[in-house]
């Protein structure tokens, strides 16, 4: 029997051999950074051209005779088919894996462009097998209150290490201000253009601790409406695929024909490539979060744009 | 800045490298997450990996639960 940490250095190995462009992110890249997390999942960014050899992968190990003798499965909650047209517009696929039958469940997250990035910047390191600190800590920029932490310490982590986009990310105040004054001035515009909040470094009017607490929360309402947009359309799928006479999810079977048997049912039930609706319904996303935080925070459309990041860092 | 933190001499395998951060680091660390994290932190990469393989022979943690991958939803915090 496998434990967690062990199947996923095995899965990496894999995937490494097979020649899949990946990294390892999310919770499990913390554990690797010293930043404990609890979890037992892993989530994985693979490139979306790749996503056919992963799949001939997955159907090797699965294979008695020739393979490993994996138990491989879609889970109940599939998120989208594990392809790259779903993948690459930000869905997730979410599978199980059973390395020997006395082993519990390994559940795997599977991203092609995971949230708040570009799978260029993801997976701009073509050795890397682990996402860089800030790749996790732009994931980790959600509406949980236990990812915050996680995304100023990858940050501190990255500082240290002398990475100037750190600057980016930090949320300690004095930390931002060493970091800040650590840019050359030549660079500070681009920054600038991206985190607008570090002008206060320099030119302080409105407060800085209340621009970050305005600028996370812009960036926790706009994760729950990028969500909320795959959520209400994977359940109305599901609904509709519900309606046939003879509907069974979750199936048995062997994880090819559970693979088809998705793909199928999101042809034909219309599972929406991209539920977001391509550069206007992110701009439109990122305008609902400012008003909504506008309103929380009592604050007018001047302080929102000194604060909140372009529609494509938050969106891209 | 202090750039590169040096590698921790007992570092046995970790892809990260295993750096040693400022004292400092942990101390935000400790504030962030509380003193017994801060403490794993501070352990050797291989001494990590021990202690956490230990919790997850002997605890359910909760993202057992979880459906929707975090990014996505959120775990049993989020019905």
């Amino acid at each position: 029997m496998s434990s967690p940490l062990q199947f996923y250095r095995t899965f990496r190995t894999l995937m490494q051999e097979h020649g899949i462009r990946h990294v390892l992110t999310s919770g499990m890249a913390c554990v690797e950074y010293g930043i404990q997390q609890t979890t037992k999942d892993t989530d994985w960014i693979v490139h979306p051209g790749n996503l056919s050899k992963l799949i001939d992968m997955l159907q090797e190990l699965e294979g008695g005779l020739t393979g490993r003798n994996w138990r491989i499965a879609y889970r109940p909650l599939f998120g989208a088919p594990l392809v790259e047209p779903y993948l690459a517009s930000g869905w997730t696929s979410h599978l199980l894996i059973q390395d020997d039958a006395t082993s519990s469940e390994h559940h795997l997250d599977f991203f092609g462009k995971p949230p708040r990035l570009t799978v260029e910047r993801a997976l701009a390191d073509p050795e890397a097998r682990i996402a860089d600190r800030l790749i996790v800590a732009q994931m980790k920029k959600t509406d949980r209150d236990k990812d915050w932490p996680a995304v100023e310490s990858l940050s501190q982590q990255a500082f240290h290490f002398g990475d100037p986009e750190a600057v980016l990310h930090l949320r300690d105040p004095a930390l931002l201000a060493d970091a800040w004054k650590a840019i050359p001035p030549g660079n500070r515009p681009d920054y600038l253009i991206r985190r607008p909040l570090l002008s206060e470094l320099d030119d302080p009017r409105h407060g800085l601790s209340r621009c970050l607490a305005i600028e996370r929360a812009l960036w926790e309402q706009a994760n729950k409406l990028r969500y909320r947009s795959y959520q209400h359309e994977w359940k109305e799928f599901l609904r509709r695929w519900r309606k046939e006479d003879d509907f069974a999810w979750p199936a048995d079977g062997p994880f090819t024909s559970q693979h088809a048997l998705v793909q199928e049912a999101a042809a034909r039930h219309q599972l929406p490539i991209d539920p977001l609706g391509g550069e206007p319904g992110r701009r439109d996303i990122v305008a609902h979060a400012k008003a909504e935080v506008g309103q929380v925070f009592a604050a007018d459309a001047t302080l929102l744009d000194a604060i909140s990041p372009p529609w494509n860092e938050i969106l891209p | 800045m202090e750039r590169n933190p040096p590698v921790n001499p007992l570092n046995s395998g970790s892809p990260c490298g295993d750096p040693v951060y400022p004292e400092s680091y942990y101390e935000k660390l400790a504030a962030l997450f509380g003193e017994e994290k801060a403490r794993w932190a501070r352990l050797p990469y291989a001494e990590r990996m021990k202690e956490l393989e230990w919790y997850h022979a002997n605890f359910n943690t909760p993202d057992d639960l979880s459906i929707w991958p975090a990014e996505l939803d959120g775990g049993v915090d989020r019905p």
